[in-house]
């Protein structure tokens, strides 16, 4: 099993900006798109997404279940941390467990609202979210973008740790987040 | 404080500029004086009738207000889901709000008895600024939020919990105080007309046809302190439940 990607052109208007590309993501992969801004890097993310349909082309053997990464982090702003976690995590993840998760990555203060949280820290729970989250693909945009350099390091670890088996797409500019996630790099041109 | 200090008064000044301008006309049935319309007002408070009347309006205004917004939330909601719906909707609602209310009470007393005909106003008039705020409310709603809804697959439950009720909330509270405002003033004035038992507006019925002109501003004093009441009960409630 795979996703098969056949042809897939995407355009916005008269803009092309994937133009039929065709490619296999095996299963339980981990994929880093690279290349220069406004190639399609993203868009191809949403399409994989499901948030977008190809204008040619199909995209087939998608897994229902799926995480992502914004470029924004698309957190529910007025709700804490473990709100925003237990959402989308499933039964197992209790509040206790979340808690240590989210130690994990240095949140302690699981009570405030996310809307007081510094940028950093809201980057974290975002991928958090999309890490422990019920899903088979896992895609993320520019996902370790205003972390400091320590912090990446820890949570480029910790996602690395929790992607076994989950196929992960990845959007970045940077090759040594590729390479510490151990991705395969896809340049796009 | 210095906000609350000028409220007050303002309230001495319109209350000094009211008690010169009935002594100058110096007719109580034409202006009756601050003093008098105390005076009538403590008279009302000691009967049974008074209390009877204020429920009894209550009552009905509040019932056409509850129903307003029911029936509004519910059509926003319709309209955010069917395009076409909206385009049904969004009409009706402005050709209700152009409809002068006397054309309302009217044809609303062609319809039903006159008793519930406060019921049928309140609701008329609530009913478009519900709409109108809870469809706005929605269309307010964060695209980005429901896309991130759509991929981790929320459930409806969980979007209307987290997504939508915050984004409509803000609009929401605004119909509510508007709504409160107008379904009092429709509502009263539908009493006057259809002369309900045991109303507010039959009381200002009777004042007027007995040409009791203290009483008239006791009752209409009346009217406004019960829909303040109202506005400030409805709208902690709101914010206790959005908690």
């Amino acid at each position: 099993m795979a996703i098969v990607l056949e042809q897939v052109r995407k355009s916005y208007g008269d803009q092309l900006v994937l133009d039929g590309i065709s490619r296999t993501i095996a299963i339980g992969s981990c994929i880093a798109l690279m290349g220069p801004s406004g190639i399609g890097k993203t868009t191809l993310l949403s399409l994989l997404a499901g948030l977008q349909s190809p204008d040619f082309g199909r995209i087939t053997g998608l897994p229902k279940q799926r995480a992502m990464v914004f470029q924004e982090n698309r957190l529910i702003e007025h709700a804490n941390a473990l709100t925003n976690l237990k959402l989308v995590c499933g039964a197992e993840y209790t509040r206790e467990v979340l808690i240590e998760e989210l130690k994990k990555i240095g949140i302690e203060d699981v009570q405030k609202p996310i809307v007081e949280f510094s940028g950093g820290m809201k980057r974290r729970v975002a991928i958090l979210r999309a890490v422990l989250a019920e899903a088979k693909l896992l895609l993320m945009d520019e996902p370790f973008l205003g972390l400091d350099a320590e912090r990446k390091t820890q949570v480029m670890e910790y996602v690395k740790a929790h992607c076994a088996g989950k196929t992960v797409v990845l959007v970045t500019h940077e090759e040594e987040e590729a390479k510490a996630l151990g991705a395969e790099i896809w340049y796009l041109k | 404080m210095k906000k609350k200090g000028y409220s007050i008064l303002a309230g001495v000044i319109l209350l000094l500029f009211w008690q010169l301008l009935s002594m100058k006309i110096d007719k109580e049935i034409f202006l009756p004086s601050p003093g008098n319309t105390l005076k009538a007002l403590f008279h009302l408070l000691q009967t049974k009738e008074f209390y009877l009347s204020v429920g009894g309006s209550c009552l009905r205004i509040m019932s056409g207000f509850v129903l307003a917004l029911a029936a509004g939330t519910l059509l926003a909601v319709s309209a955010a889901c069917v395009s076409l719906l909206r385009a049904v909707f969004d009409l009706a609602m402005q050709l209700m709000k152009a409809i002068p209310v006397a054309s309302f009470v009217i044809l609303v007393l062609l319809w039903i008895e006159s008793a519930q005909l406060a019921i049928v106003i309140s609701f008329l008039m609530v009913l478009p600024v519900v709409y109108t705020n809870v469809r706005d409310g929605i269309g307010q709603t964060d695209a980005k939020l429901l896309e991130m809804a759509a991929v981790f697959r929320l459930s409806h439950w969980k979007r209307i919990r987290y997504i939508y009720a915050p984004a409509v909330l803000p609009y929401f509270v605004s119909a509510c105080s508007v709504g409160l405002g107008f379904c009092w003033k429709a509502g009263i004035a539908a009493e006057v007309i259809g002369l309900p038992e045991r109303s507010i507006g039959e009381q200002l019925y009777e004042a007027k046809l007995y040409l009791m002109t203290p009483e008239l501003f006791a009752w209409t004093a009346v009217i406004v302190m019960v829909s303040v009441l109202f506005e400030k009960l409805v709208m902690r409630l709101i914010r206790r439940l959005a908690k």
